[in-house]
């Protein structure tokens, strides 16, 4: 049978960005599904679908129950946090595909810094969870939290092309520039300067200051997710979902990923990219925006020289360059990224590229097309 | 079954085993239920070596963090072809370097005996 449900991403939506909001995960799902629902046009009612990550506190028939969703016909959760940021947008696009449901909401609620903050080292006696049977293994060696596992995976990056602190703080003052000119920013209204990063304390030493690590936020965000058959007079345009793919190669794990070679890392890559490719008939580099997952600074680096954006070894100058600004060959995050804007995991960065694709960002960089969003995968949208 | 308590209770006897499949000896680090190589459930204690070289390395100074003392954390890639995260004792920071030669000491602490790492002698320091 012929596909007539086109997926498209027909509304987005979010609560205030905080450190404390005062309120439970619960409800701030609720707020920014309904505020995604409204943007959409659409009411609780025709919604049918509900998707999230698996480590995400809310669960689906609460949300529902505070929504007033009279029938709910699909769930779905995608692997832990922002590794299966772009596999959430999977999950809701192959539903509205296949009939499963018509209209699905995407949503990523929690109070990630007045809450239990992201950043809490485990204690070196806790058992992992998985084969839990002893003392966990990274813990008990003090690799017990996120920002450590990053600096163990990445910093042969670093190393191998003469990465210095200073070059990734130019990205963050870069991405705090344009979290500054964004109200919805956590950092509105606050730049900072290469002096204030480099003068920050190191978290992990040598290799990340603060400044070099995303925020801890309280939050919701949504998006809605429905069929150009279901939206036949749109109140906003329409966003289409170009790509959607998840790449994990054999032995990637979703933390600690710290027991692969550079070769399989680089392979996993090279699949993301062909899949991209494959499904949109686009090139990563060849759109207009791209929204990268900066959990760590050194991750932009990283995805500017897989997506093809420049050459291996070459982003910390095209960065220095200004080439991942507003009006540069490729405009990075001009949300802010969540570095700079709010760490919802990386969904902020989905609504972001929608926004620019709609033109209707804070920072809206001139004839958006087609956006990039990484986060474990990737995913092109573009305009319909 | 070949899991972590296998490691700890090796460590008690200050040794480092590790998971080696039975049918095709491919070891496996962190240990799995099913063989990745060839589906076997069947495993074995393998005695690491005890040689390694550093692959990775970080001092934490998070805020808020377990440790009192910070300590060198480390991935080192273990003579057996696989990694293995660890700490480093007896070396500077600025002392280390990719593919450093490295070898297994036992150290007690909070109670656990932990397997640690140290430059094998002659190679501290970087010429």
């Amino acid at each position: 049978m012929k596909h007539s449900r086109e997926p498209v991403i027909v509304g987005v939506g979010e609560t205030k960005y905080s450190r404390e909001s005062g309120r439970s995960e619960l409800q701030l799902a609720a707020e920014a599904s309904l505020a995604a629902i409204r943007d959409a046009g659409l009411t609780p009612a025709e919604v049918d679908g509900l998707v999230t990550y698996t480590m995400d506190g809310n669960d689906e028939l609460e949300l529902q129950r505070c929504l007033g969703i009279p029938l709910l016909r699909w769930t779905g959760r995608s692997p832990f946090g922002g590794v299966g940021l772009c596999a959430s947008v999977q999950l809701a696009a192959a539903a509205v595909s296949a009939g499963y449901a018509e209209t699905v909401i995407i949503y990523r609620a929690l109070n990630g810094r007045s809450g239990r903050r992201y950043g809490t080292p485990e204690s070196s006696r806790a058992f992992g969870s998985k084969g839990g049977d002893g003392p966990d293994l990274h813990y008990s060696m003090g690799l017990n939290t996120g920002a450590k596992s990053y600096a163990a995976e990445t910093q042969g990056y670093l190393r191998r092309y003469g990465v210095t602190s200073e070059d990734l703080g130019r990205y963050v003052v870069a991405t705090r520039s344009n979290a500054a000119t964004n109200p919805r920013s956590v950092y509105y209204g606050k730049p900072l300067t290469l002096e204030e990063h480099q003068t920050s304390r190191w978290i992990v030493e040598p290799w990340l200051r603060r400044y070099d690590c995303c925020l801890e936020t309280d939050g919701g965000v949504a998006l809605v997710m429905s069929s150009t058959d279901r939206i036949q007079a749109p109140s906003r345009p329409l966003v289409r979902v170009l790509a959607a793919s998840q790449a994990h190669g054999i032995g990637s794990r979703i933390a600690y990923d710290v027991y692969r070679s550079p070769e399989e890392r680089a392979a996993e890559r090279s699949a993301l990219l062909n899949d991209l490719v494959k499904q949109s008939g686009i090139r990563p580099h060849e759109v207009d925006v791209a929204l990268l997952y900066d959990a760590f600074s050194p991750a932009v680096f990283i995805a500017l020289e897989a997506f093809g954006v420049c050459g291996v070894g070459e982003a910390k100058d095209f960065i220095a360059d200004g080439e991942t600004g507003l009006g540069g060959v490729m405009p990075v995050n001009p949300n802010g990224g969540l570095i700079g804007e709010a760490y919802l995991h990386g969904v902020n960065n989905i609504v972001e590229a929608v926004r620019q694709i709609r033109g209707e960002s804070a920072n809206q960089v001139a004839g958006v097309e087609t956006a990039l969003v990484t986060g474990g995968g990737a995913l092109i949208l573009g305009r319909h | 079954m070949w899991t972590n308590g296998r490691i700890w209770q090796g460590l008690e006897n200050s040794e480092l085993l590790l998971a080696e499949c039975r049918q095709c000896l491919s070891i496996c680090h962190p240990p799995l239920p099913m063989c990745p190589r060839c589906q076997s459930l069947d495993w074995t204690s393998r005695l690491a070596s005890g040689r390694a070289t550093l692959a990775s390395w970080l001092i934490s100074t998070h805020p808020g963090d377990t440790d009192i003392e910070p300590r060198i954390v480390v991935v080192v890639r273990l003579a057996e072809g696989v990694n293995f995260v660890s700490n480093l004792t007896g070396v500077a920071l600025g002392d280390l370097y990719e593919g450093m030669p490295l070898e297994l000491c036992f150290s007690n602490r909070d109670g656990l005996t932990l397997p640690l790492f140290r430059p094998v002698v002659g190679s501290g320091a970087k010429a």
